[in-house]
């Protein structure tokens, strides 16, 4: 066992993702609702979690920089900043620019320096360090952190006498009391002339004057010593210290030898509060303030735009730079993964094995004396052992299941992108993220949802004006829906935009030869089309979507999963892409099929009905092969004894079944000797223990201990098509 | 109406460093080599609201720079930071004997650099 930290690293990249989720979200709420503490504070503590864990692993990079990100939002949580969209804008580029630096970290890439100087840069700058700041909103801008971490509050009396030369190194007496004004609250200042001489005699370049003055801080005598830094040795400055109790206060320390020296805790003007109170008022000042504060906002903000137009280019270099990262960190990332698990569904894991064990010396205690009079004993602890067998295999499954959240978390930040890009008005409506789905499957929807999620505010949704042109409200509405329905979980990306063309559809299918032009489709067949490889009906290639790659991608995933994909479109109202996918990959729920003396299973989601046909319904059309009426549609018939040489029972489609398939669009009858029955059956991969059979996606281990195959209907369509002509 | 900022330091890359963080703080910068250089360009030109100047340079150092500077009506009070390093802190008396206003320790961090500007700088 190693004593170091570096086991938990994995650890700490999880939870910082979840971190930076956390980040990302709230930032995105807070743009639209700029004075939520409770949201800033929750912000705040994700980042203050990042810094502190990174820096147990010694990510000082990751630790740095959040430690600028946080310092500027505990000015926002304090009320001494606003969140503008300026704001907010720089902490999102900086949340990406974390996140790039944590997938660094994880990946051992470089990381990407010069956009981290440049953030880093933008956040001191935003936090106001050194412009000037002025008026109450400053006055307790630095190291606000141990403000509230010790709560105590000291008066110090402060005399201070300055060098002669003070004015003649460029030093301004006011610029001190200003960098003390920023520890505490400042007061009784007073001005000792004593020494002024006669204005004949006077040089003006000369300081003759001292100052004693009452700060109360949280600060120790360092921080205001700190202060005098530049002046310390040639100066005389005298400190003293009283603490603030409750109510009034007592001089701790001797007195001070200076005449001028006020301590008097009662007076009306200026005279030191409680903290408390001061906080309260600066609420209260914080109307007036907070249009300063705007007005200093836009002058960073202006500063920015200046910055950025200066070097456009070197800015969106640095961004490709960060995505290529992001990219090839991702990849990496694929490797090894792990999953986090509720300690309390490990528990319930452990207790039911501990079960299984009593079961199991149960029947093997059964076993050594076995007599036929036990038999009934038998069966019944036969009967725990498969409930214990199932109910584990059930825990083990929802370990693997995470809440379909985590891969919607995603979309809040890319569509408020994809608004600012398109210059559209998008909200974007979040519903079912509790839904739970395998990990695995969770992971390999995000991409095709992204497509989805692009197409719909990129081609679906209309631009502010056409909407309101078309009586629409200006903002768009993208849905994202996840819901059980019965052993699958439906997915829907809804928007409420202009629908497909079925014009443009069919005129850029009948451009590209997908079909005849003279071809009658209906509205079902005509949707589909979009997701054929190179199809897209955009008039102009945006950096967004419109390419042609993508929906065809997008069908490709889902079927991939397992899953299907839908559409459902009203022109002028919009569109619903519906994404039907398995909970898990592990485990398909199947129909078990014989033919001659083997079982097949068919996956069920591909089975849409299973018939018996009537005499004549099949017939032979000639360059076709065999084709079935179903209600009006003619579908083609596929023999499974056919197609993998087997010997069957039943060779006349009447008295046979006929399954009706549909993969990709595509339908197909597929004759079978008779249906088995509905069963889960675990998929064992036939490349990893055998080789890649054509029509088989996989293999299974049925109840009696035999090898069912697991039927690839996608694979199966394309031996019948091979066979056709041959058949014909 | 953006502040001015003069950057002396032989270093170019130091000079960036600086100058870029200036420059996104919303100065306006003028970066010379080295003191002469320096001199010959805001000698009866532009007033400045702040000098960081370097201390160890060709040509000119950093000290006689900012005697130089002091000279000038134009930087009489103008505020002056020297760049030194820890090990040369004694430098530090001999600048404030020449007239700097303050130091900055390197290396350090631009937040360092902006809020030791802000110490000695006037709003």
């Amino acid at each position: 066992m190693s004593n170091d930290f570096t086991q938990f690293r994995e650890a700490f990249f999880e939870e910082a993702a979840e971190h930076l989720a956390v980040v990302e979200e709230g930032l995105l709420k807070l743009e639209q609702n700029p004075n939520d503490l409770d949201l800033l504070n929750q912000i705040f503590r994700s980042a203050h979690s990042i810094k502190g864990t990174s820096s147990m692993f010694g990510f000082t990079d990751i630790a740095q920089f959040t430690h600028k990100m946080e310092t500027l939002l505990d000015l926002l949580r304090n009320g001494q900043k606003v969140v503008t969209p300026q704001v907010a804008d720089l902490l999102l580029r900086s949340t990406d620019c974390l996140k790039s630096l944590v997938e660094a970290a994880k990946s051992g890439s470089p990381i990407d320096a010069e956009t981290v100087q440049r953030l880093t840069v933008e956040l001191v700058v935003s936090q106001g360090a050194g412009l000037g700041t002025s008026g109450i909103e400053k006055t307790k801008a630095t190291g606000s952190d141990s403000v509230l971490a010790t709560g105590r509050s000291w008066i110090y009396t402060i005399a201070w006498t300055p060098p002669a030369w003070l004015f003649q190194r460029g030093l301004d007496p006011l610029q001190f009391f200003k960098e003390l004004r920023n520890l505490g609250t400042l007061s009784q200042v007073a001005i000792d002339t004593a020494k002024l001489p006669d204005f004949v005699v006077m040089d003006p370049e000369i300081c003759y004057l001292s100052w004693t003055m009452q700060l109360e801080t949280t600060k120790d005598r360092k921080a205001i010593e700190a202060v005098f830094e530049f002046v310390i040795e040639d100066s005389t400055l005298i400190i003293e210290e009283t603490r603030v109790p409750g109510s009034g206060f007592q001089v701790s320390s001797s007195g001070s030898q200076h005449e001028t020296r006020i301590l008097q805790p009662e007076t009306d003007d200026g005279s030191p509060k409680p903290l408390g109170e001061i906080l309260v008022d600066s609420g209260v000042v914080s109307r007036e303030a907070l249009d300063q504060a705007l007005a200093q906002q836009k002058r960073v903000g202006q500063i920015l735009v200046e910055q950025r137009v200066a070097s456009p280019q070197q800015v969106e270099q640095a961004l490709q730079k960060q995505r290529k990262m992001e990219i090839a960190a991702q990849s990496k990332k694929a490797d090894t993964t792990s999953i986090r698990v509720d300690t309390d569904k490990i528990d319930k894991l452990i207790n039911l094995v501990g079960e299984l064990v009593i079961t199991q010396s149960m029947l093997s205690d059964l076993g050594t004396r076995f007599e036929m009079s036990h038999m009934s004993v038998l069966l019944e602890r036969m009967a725990q052992l498969e409930r214990n067998t199932r109910e584990i295999q059930e825990r083990v499954m929802s370990i693997r299941m995470l809440p379909i959240g985590t891969a919607f978390s995603r979309f809040p930040r890319l569509v408020r992108d994809l608004a600012t890009k398109a210059g559209k008005k998008i909200q974007l409506v979040l519903s079912g993220e509790e839904t739970e789905l395998d990990k695995t499957v969770i992971e390999s929807i995000g991409d095709p949802l992204t497509h989805l999620v692009r197409n719909s505010a990129d081609h679906g949704l209309e631009p502010p004006e056409e909407r309101l042109d078309n009586n629409k409200q200006e903002i768009g509405t993208i849905r994202l829906n996840a819901f059980h329905q019965g052993g699958n979980i439906c997915i829907t990306v809804e928007d409420d935009g202009r629908g497909l063309n079925r014009d443009r559809i069919v005129a850029r299918a009948v451009k590209q030869g997908l079909i005849g032009e003279n071809e009658k489709l209906s509205d079902d067949q005509i949707w589909p089309l979009i997701f054929r490889p190179g199809f897209s009906t955009a008039e102009k290639v945006t950096d967004v979507s419109g390419r042609g790659v993508g929906m065809d991608v997008v069908k490709r995933n889902i079927e991939g999963l397992g899953g299907t994909v839908s559409i459902k479109t009203m022109p002028g109202h919009g569109t619903i892409f519906t994404l039907k996918l398995p909970l898990t990959l592990a485990i398909i729920e199947g129909m078990t099929v014989r033919v001659g003396q083997e079982t097949y299973i068919v996956p069920l989601l591909s089975i849409l009905e299973s018939i018996q046909p009537k005499p004549g319904a099949v017939k032979t059309i000639v360059g076709k092969g065999e084709v079935i009426d179903v209600r009006g549609t003619y579908l083609p018939v596929v023999r499974m004894y056919e197609v993998f040489a087997l010997e069957p029972e039943i060779t006349t489609p009447t008295a046979a079944i006929l399954l009706i398939l549909e993969t990709e669009g595509e339908r197909v009858a597929v004759m079978v000797d008779e249906i088995l029955g509905q069963q889960q059956v675990v998929i064992k991969s036939m490349e990893q223990n055998f080789r890649k059979v054509e029509g088989i996606a996989g293999a299974t281990i049925l109840g009696d201990g035999t090898v069912g195959f697991i039927l690839d209907v996608r694979g199966l369509l394309e031996i019948a098509r091979q066979r056709l002509p041959v058949a014909a | 109406m953006s502040k001015t900022a003069l950057i002396v330091d032989d270093s170019p890359t130091m000079r960036q460093m600086v100058s870029f963080t200036l420059t996104n703080a919303g100065f306006t910068v003028i970066e010379a080599e080295h003191g002469k250089d320096a001199v010959s360009k805001v000698a009866g030109g532009p007033k400045m609201d702040i000098v960081v100047t370097d201390l160890n340079m060709p040509e000119m150092d950093g000290i006689e720079l900012i005697k130089e500077l002091r000279k000038l009506g134009a930087f009489k009070f103008t505020p002056i930071l020297m760049l030194t390093t820890e090990s040369a802190l004694e430098k530090k008396q001999a600048g404030k004997a020449a007239g700097a206003t303050g130091w900055i320790v390197k290396p350090f961090n631009p937040e360092v650099l902006l809020k030791t500007i802000a110490k000695v700088m006037p709003a």
